[in-house]
């Protein structure tokens, strides 16, 4: 009999990070030749071959491996303590509650609840993986004793559907085209990004548009508030998309000039790695998270200076040469995500990698010796 | 100091990409002052301040986010029906217990609600106060012009009358041309003493 990698997610959703990354670690275990199935409490409809509910889940065997991705607090939590076994925990961060305190209180309590809940997994996880350098030290300050980083594989695959034709013809034009994905929510700052671009448009360049693609359910408050202040900066080219498929996702990135990310909390930010394959450059605040995602990549900026972040924008769209040096240290990033390299760590990590992982690294795998020496590939 | 702003604000790990964007910002920064762009979020549009006036920006959005919340504060009965016979025994008895937790919630949240109103209130005027006050100097000037012009006017009008007595006087001293002030309140000159204070 086979052994056993299976992993626990709250929501088995379509499109977000989480469960695109559970994804990923499903088939590349498979691929390994263990058996895997992700069980999850709640599964998006258009998720339901992917995943099972968490009743149809059987006790492990001795060499089986559960996998926890630890996100929120939820019923989940009790069920992975029930089982009564070391666990490995993977962690992409959770939002401080206090930026949900104004516009959904539900959230704010829940988020609050998950970082309070954290810590009771500290004494049964063997292992806590956060997504970034800044996930991981925050698991090392709750209390977990061994802790790695094991950052989100790129997977090129959702990268290479077909954009959306007619929305790739709307976009097209004379008009320069900012984007920002990501959901709406007061982490992400969306204010500050259409500060950005209020001065950009009544400033530097008034034949422009920005879009903020991304899901509101939960923020219709901050969502109201956004549209109130662009109309107050008399912002008309602001489109806000809502929830979209991932074609048209494509579809925005492929006619984007730029990427403005203003975001003051971030656990990883996928969205700065789907810019970077798809050649979009990259203007980001450098919070902690971002700042690690990014490395030395993309144009980072320290101060919400938006006449300067405006220009910046201005620069890289104007200046050919500029454009294409940011793309290629973004290039050489991204190579930091390529999943191979992933799968590596993933299998030192595990201690279950196949035999090429092993010997075209020669690692050890010895628990201990992985650690370290995973530990030694962090940035 | 526009170069130290930038350096202030710009983190770019690689050399190269750091020196010609340092270049482009500050000849598109110095092009672009030479018009002397202001910039305030808060009104609808440009104004007069190159920078952004966040400290108000974020007080102007914590009263309106108070006020949204501030409807939401109220108390109901979370009790989840029981199914086994104990359970609704036990319901028996909690029910009445968390309808008393809550009637006495309820009215604490009332009480705070009312505090809530008056205190946004009282926080939004302020803001208000504080705004217009902003604006006060220019209002100011204009009410100190108001004042001056309506002196002058005055002085206009005494000046008049004096004109207007010394006239009378010297035409008592020359024979009369006509019989004085006309029935309709015109003067022989035909323009009227009203007409003549005014202009």
């Amino acid at each position: 009999m086979k052994l056993r990698i299976d992993q626990f997610v709250p929501y088995l959703g379509y499109g977000d990070a989480i469960s695109s990354h559970s994804l990923w670690i499903r088939d590349t275990v498979r691929r390994w030749g263990y058996r895997s199935t992700i069980y999850a409490e709640i599964i998006d409809p258009r998720m339901r071959s992917q995943g099972e509910p968490l009743a149809h889940y059987n006790r492990m065997e001795e060499g089986d491996k559960n996998i926890f991705h630890y996100c929120t607090a939820s019923p989940l939590s009790n069920f992975v303590l029930g089982l009564n076994r070391e666990i490995t925990l993977i962690y992409q961060n959770i939002t401080p509650h206090d930026y949900f305190l104004t516009v959904n209180l539900k959230t704010a309590q829940s988020t609050r609840k998950a970082r309070e809940e954290l810590a009771r997994f500290a004494d049964v996880a063997e292992l806590a993986l956060g997504a970034s350098e800044f996930s991981r030290l925050e698991l090392e300050s709750v209390g977990f004793r061994r802790t790695g980083v094991l950052p989100i594989a790129l997977d090129a695959t959702d990268l290479e559907v077909k954009p959306d034709s007619k929305l790739m013809r709307d976009l097209d034009g004379p008009l320069t085209n900012f984007l920002f994905v990501g959901r709406i929510a007061p982490n992400k700052k969306q204010e500050d990004v259409l500060k950005v671009f209020a001065y950009y448009s009544k400033v530097i360049e008034p034949n422009a548009r920005l879009f903020l693609a991304g899901s509101s359910s939960g923020t219709e408050v901050y969502l109201e508030w956004l549209k109130g202040l662009a109309g107050r900066l008399k912002l008309d080219n602001v489109y806000f998309t809502g929830h979209i498929t991932q074609s048209e996702l494509l579809a925005y990135y492929k006619r984007a000039h730029a990427f403005v990310c203003m975001s003051e909390h971030e656990g990883f930010c996928v969205p700065l790695i789907e810019s970077m394959y798809l050649q979009v450059p990259i203007v980001a605040y450098t919070c902690p998270g971002v700042a690690w995602t990014l490395g030395d990549a993309g144009i980072q900026v320290k101060a919400k200076e938006y006449d300067i972040i405006a220009e910046t924008l201005h620069a890289l769209i104007s200046d050919r040469e500029l454009r294409q040096m940011v793309i290629e240290k973004q290039n050489e990033r991204l190579q930091y995500f390529a999943p191979e390299r992933i799968e590596r760590i993933l299998g030192d990590y595990m201690g279950v990698a196949s035999g090429h992982v092993q010997s075209d690294n020669d690692r050890g795998n010895t628990r201990s010796n992985v650690v370290t020496r995973s530990l030694l590939e962090r940035d | 100091m526009i170069g130290d702003r930038i350096k202030r604000t710009l983190c770019v790990g690689d050399k190269e990409i750091a020196d010609t964007l340092h270049c482009l910002l500050a000849e598109g920064l110095r092009k672009r002052g030479e018009n002397l762009i202001e910039f305030d979020p808060l009104a609808d549009d440009f104004t007069g301040s190159s920078r952004l006036v966040e400290p108000e920006a974020k007080l102007r959005y914590s009263i309106e986010q108070a006020d949204l919340w501030r409807r939401g504060t109220t108390v109901d009965l979370r009790l989840r029906a029981a199914q086994s016979l104990t359970g609704r025994l036990l319901e028996r008895v909690r029910r009445p217990l968390h309808e008393l937790v809550v009637f006495y919630l309820k009215l604490m949240a009332e009480r705070q609600d009312v505090f809530n109103a008056h205190a946004l209130t009282g926080l939004r005027l302020l803001f208000e106060t504080v705004q217009r006050r902003a604006k006060e100097p220019g209002r100011q000037e204009a009410a100190e012009l108001r004042a001056e012009v309506d002196l002058l006017r005055g002085r206009i009008v005494r000046l008049e009358e004096v004109i207007a007595q010394l006239t009378e006087e010297r035409e008592g001293q020359q024979p009369a041309l006509s019989s004085g002030p006309l029935d309709d309140g015109r003067e022989a000159n035909g323009i009227s003493a009203g007409e003549k204070l005014v202009q």
